[in-house]
C-alpha cells in the first residue's frame, strides 16, 4: 500500500515528504499562481502528452487527463461513451466526496471564483489533474491563491495517472483515497492552511474513512501509530517523512467516534485564524470539554484501546477494526516490571506483567503527576489473550509504593502508562510492579521513602490515587472478591 | 525535562585557537593542567533540552548500536568507516546513535545508549545515517567543537590555523524548539555542510577541526556516505549502495 500524498524531495535519504497546505502555501507564496501540471512543475504533464479534460456530471470537478505520452492515463472506455472510464471515475467520485464533506458539516473549498483568479484550468470547476507520479508518491493538493487574514487558500490537486505497480487492492480504492484525502486538505485550506502536519494529515486520513468506511489506506496508516505509542501525539519525527503524522488518524477516528463527526467539524472550525494564535490541542481540549468530556478520560481510554488490537481484540470495547491493527510495541516484560521512563504528554508506555499471583505492589521514585497507570487482565491469563477491561486505575503523584491488589490470580496483565494531559514535558520516574520487594527496589532507601509514624513502622509518602476504573465490568464487590485493595499499605 | 532551554555556560562559550585552552582565565572550567589529556570540561553541562532530544532524536530504550567501526590507516590518516546505517530510511529513528570516540592508536565505537550518552564525556561523535553529533551543547554533556574549515582542503591543513573558533552544538532554540536545516531534513547540526544533494548524497569533501574535550585537535573529512559508488555520485548524481556506511578520513593536528 502506498501513502498517499508524498512527494519526493531532494534530500540525503532521498526521503518523501508530503505536500502540506503550509508546504502549497509557501510554494503559492514564491509564486503566487503556481504552475499547474499542464504548464511544468515537479510533477507535470511533458511535451509528449496529449491533455484533454472531462467534467462531472454536476460541473463541479474537472478532471485533465492524458489520452497518449508520458502521463497517459488508463484509456479503457467500456460504456463506449467517448471518455476514459478512470478519468470519470475520479471526476464523479471528487464530487461524491465534496457533497459528502458539506453533508457531514465541513466547508466547501474555496474556488477560484471565490478568489478573484479567473477561470484558470479553463473553468470555475475545481481542477483535478492525472500525472505519473513514478512512484515517489501518489497525489498532493497545491494552493493556488492565499489569503492572509484568515488564511485560506484555493486549490488543485494532482494523482497518480494510472497507479500502476502501486499497492492499492483495486482502482476504486485508489481513487477514493486519492480523492477523499486531497480534497480533505482543499477543505482544510478553506478554515487555515498553516496547520500542523500531524493534524493537517492525520485528519486528511481520517477523511479517507469519513467517505469510505472500508478504506484500507485508513487501516494502514493509523495502524502505524500502535508502532510509535511513546511519542507525543503532536511530536512526529523529524524529517519529511511523518508516517507518524499520517497514523494520528487513529486518535482522530477515536474522537470521531467517541464524539462525533461534529466534534471533528467544530475543531476545524475552531483552528481558523480570528486574530488570535491557536494551538490545536489547546482547541481539541477545548471541543473535547464541550463535548461533554475531558481530554484525560478520551485519552486515557484511548490508550486502552490501542492495546485491545490484533490478537487482543475482542474482550473489552475498542476500535471497530481493532483486530486488523496493532498489536502495540511493549516497552518491558516479565514476573516483575522495573522502567525508568519518560512518559510523553498524549503518549503511551505498555508493559507485560507475567504475574505469579498474589499481591500486587507499585512504587516511583519520582514525581508523576498527570500519568495514568491502568492494569488490565487478558482472557484465561495467557500471553496471547485478549485483553479486558481495566480491573485498576490509578494516578500517582509524589513518590510512593502501595498495594494495587491484594491477591490477583496468576496470569498475564497488562499495565498501561500515560501523560494524558497537554505538557510541555514527560514525566520521567522510575517504577516497580510486581511483589513487596519489587516496590522497594524503586525507592533508594527506606529512610528516604517513607514517613515513620508512630508507631515505628514507615508509612509510604505521597497520595495513592487508586481508584477501580470506571470502564471495568467489575463492581467493587466483584473487586473485592479479587482482592483488589485500592488503597495504602504499610511496608512489612 | 526542561520545557525551556536554560543555556549551559559551555554553549555560550567557544574556543578560540590562538587561545590557550590550558589558560582558566580564558576557558573556565579547564583544569590548567599543561597535560593535553586534561579535560576542558571536567564537569559535564546538563543537555538544556534532553527531555525534547530523546523524544525528537535518539531512543529510550536503553538499546546499544552495534554499527561496525573500524580504523585503519592511510599515510598520516586514520580511515574510520562506521556502519550508522541501522534502520535504513524510514525507521533509522527506531534505532540508536553510533558514538564514536578519537584516540592517538585510531577511532572506536563507544557502546552506550542514546539517554547514557547524554550523562557521558566518553563518545565524542555520534551518528546516524547522515547525522553527525557532537558531544557538546545541545548534543552532548561535553564540549567537542567543530569548526567548518570550507576554504581549505583536507590535505592543506597541517597545522591549526589562526583565529579559529569553535562551536558547540547548537541547534535548539531557546524554547527547545528543535532547529531544522534549509531542507527540512537534518537539525542544524554543527557537522552541517558535510553533504550536499541534488539527486542523491554527495559529499562535499569540506574539512573540519574537532577540537576534543582534551584539547587535542584534529581535521577531518567525511570521504562517503555510501558504501560503494560515492564518486559516480559526487560526480554524475548517481546514487551509490549502501547508505549510511560512512567513511571519515581524519588526523590529529
Amino acid at each position: 500500500m502506498i501513502v498517499a500524498l508524498l512527494l519526493v524531495l531532494a534530500s540525503p535519504a532521498s526521503a518523501i515528504e508530503c505536500l502540506t497546505p503550509l508546504l502549497a502555501q509557501q510554494r503559492a507564496l514564491f509564486n503566487p499562481m503556481p504552475t499547474r501540471p499542464t504548464e511544468g512543475g515537479m510533477f507535470s504533464f511533458e511535451d509528449d502528452d496529449v491533455v484533454e479534460y472531462l467534467d462531472s456530471e454536476d460541473g463541479s470537478v474537472r478532471v485533465h487527463y492524458s489520452v497518449s505520452g508520458s502521463s497517459v492515463t488508463i484509456l479503457d472506455d467500456d460504456d463506449s461513451d467517448g471518455l476514459p472510464d478512470f478519468a470519470q471515475l475520479v471526476a464523479a467520485t471528487t464530487a461524491a466526496v465534496f457533497d459528502h464533506y458539506e453533508s457531514l458539516g465541513f466547508r466547501r473549498p474555496l474556488g477560484e471564483e471565490e478568489m478573484g483568479l479567473g477561470e484558470v484550468g479553463g473553468s470555475y470547476a475545481f481542477d483535478v489533474y492525472l500525472v505519473d507520479f513514478a512512484g515517489q508518491g501518489d497525489g498532493a493538493f497545491s494552493a493556488d491563491s492565499c489569503d492572509s487574514q484568515p488564511n485560506v487558500c484555493s486549490g488543485f490537486f494532482m494523482m497518480e495517472n494510472d497507479f500502476a505497480g502501486y499497492g492499492y487492492s483495486n482502482l476504486t480504492q485508489a481513487v477514493n483515497t486519492l480523492t477523499s484525502h486531497e480534497l480533505f486538505h482543499a477543505v482544510q485550506a478553506a478554515y487555515e492552511a498553516e496547520s500542523p502536519v500531524w493534524w493537517s494529515e492525520g485528519t486528511a486520513t481520517l477523511a479517507e474513512r469519513l467517505f469510505d468506511p472500508d478504506s484500507e489506506d485508513f487501516i494502514h496508516l493509523a495502524g502505524y501509530y500502535l508502532d510509535d505509542t511513546g511519542r507525543s501525539l503532536d511530536n512526529p519525527p523529524t524529517g519529511p517523512v511523518p508516517t507518524f503524522a499520517y497514523a494520528t488518524a487513529l486518535w482522530w477516528d477515536f474522537m470521531n467516534v467517541r464524539l462525533g463527526t461534529d466534534a471533528i467539524v467544530a475543531l476545524q472550525q475552531a483552528l481558523e485564524w480570528d486574530g488570535a494564535d491557536k494551538d490545536t490541542l489547546t482547541e481539541m481540549q477545548a471541543v473535547i470539554e464541550a463535548n461533554g468530556s475531558d481530554l484525560a478520560t478520551e485519552w486515557s481510554t484511548f490508550t486502552q484501546w490501542n492495546l485491545a488490537t490484533k490478537f487482543r481484540a475482542g474482550a473489552m470495547e475498542s476500535h471497530e477494526y481493532a483486530a486488523e491493527i496493532g498489536p502495540i510495541d511493549i516497552s518491558a516484560m516479565g514476573a516483575t516490571l522495573e522502567d525508568d521512563n519518560r512518559f510523553y504528554p498524549l503518549a503511551a508506555s505498555y508493559y507485560q506483567l507475567q504475574h505469579p499471583g498474589g499481591e500486587l505492589w507499585f512504587s516511583h521514585d519520582d514525581d508523576a503527576t498527570g500519568v495514568i497507570f491502568t492494569l488490565h487482565p487478558v482472557v484465561d491469563g495467557t500471553e496471547s489473550g485478549a485483553v479486558e477491561p481495566a480491573l485498576v486505575e490509578w494516578t500517582p503523584t509524589e513518590p510512593a509504593w502501595f498495594q494495587v491488589a491484594e491477591d490477583l490470580d496468576a496470569g498475564i496483565y497488562w499495565l498501561v502508562g500515560t501523560q494524558a494531559r497537554i505538557s510541555d514535558s514527560s514525566q520521567k520516574f522510575l517504577f516497580c510492579l510486581g511483589d513487596a520487594a519489587q516496590a522497594e527496589i524503586c525507592l533508594a532507601a527506606p529512610g528516604d521513602t517513607g514517613a515513620t509514624d508512630d508507631t515505628g513502622d514507615s508509612e509510604p509518602p505521597g497520595k495513592c490515587g487508586c481508584t477501580s476504573a470506571p470502564t471495568a465490568p467489575v463492581g467493587l464487590g466483584l473487586l473485592a472478591m479479587l482482592g483488589l485493595t485500592l488503597g495504602w499499605r504499610r511496608r512489612e | 525535562m526542561k520545557a525551556h532551554k536554560l543555556l549551559p555556560l559551555a554553549a555560550l562559550l567557544t574556543f578560540g585557537c590562538g587561545d590557550d585552552p590550558k589558560d582558566d582565565t580564558e576557558n573556565p572550567g579547564e583544569t590548567g593542567d599543561s597535560d593535553t589529556t586534561a579535560s576542558m570540561c571536567p564537569e559535564l553541562v546538563p543537555v538544556a533540552c534532553e527531555d525534547d532530544l530523546v523524544q525528537d532524536l535518539l531512543t529510550d530504550d536503553g538499546d546499544v548500536s552495534d554499527g561496525a567501526v573500524t580504523t585503519t590507516t592511510d599515510g598520516d590518516d586514520f580511515v574510520t568507516v562506521v556502519d550508522a546505517s541501522a534502520g535504513g530510511m524510514n525507521q533509522a529513528a527506531n534505532n540508536p546513535w553510533v558514538y564514536i570516540r578519537f584516540d592517538a592508536d585510531g577511532a572506536s565505537r563507544v557502546d552506550i545508549s542514546d539517554e547514557d550518552a547524554l550523562e557521558s564525556a566518553e563518545w565524542h561523535m555520534g551518528l546516524r545515517r547522515f547525522l553527525l553529533r557532537m558531544n557538546s551543547g545541545d548534543g552532548g554533556p561535553s564540549c567537542v567543537g567543530i569548526s567548518k574549515m570550507a576554504a581549505y582542503d583536507y590535505a592543506d591543513l597541517t597545522e591549526e590555523p589562526s583565529g579559529v573558533t569553535y562551536q558547540l552544538e547548537d541547534f535548539y532554540s531557546e524554547s527547545c524548539e528543535l532547529q531544522m536545516d534549509g531542507y527540512g531534513m537534518s537539525p542544524t547540526f554543527a557537522t552541517y555542510g558535510w553533504w550536499a544533494y541534488s539527486a542523491c548524497v554527495e559529499t562535499t569533501m569540506v574539512p573540519f577541526l574537532i577540537q576534543l574535550d582534551d584539547g587535542q585537535v584534529l581535521k577531518l573529512m567525511v570521504e562517503a556516505y555510501y558504501g560503494s559508488g560515492q564518486d559516480d555520485c559526487n560526480t554524475s548524481g548517481a546514487a551509490g549502495s549502501d547508505s549510511g556506511l560512512l567513511t571519515l578520513r581524519w588526523s590529529f593536528l
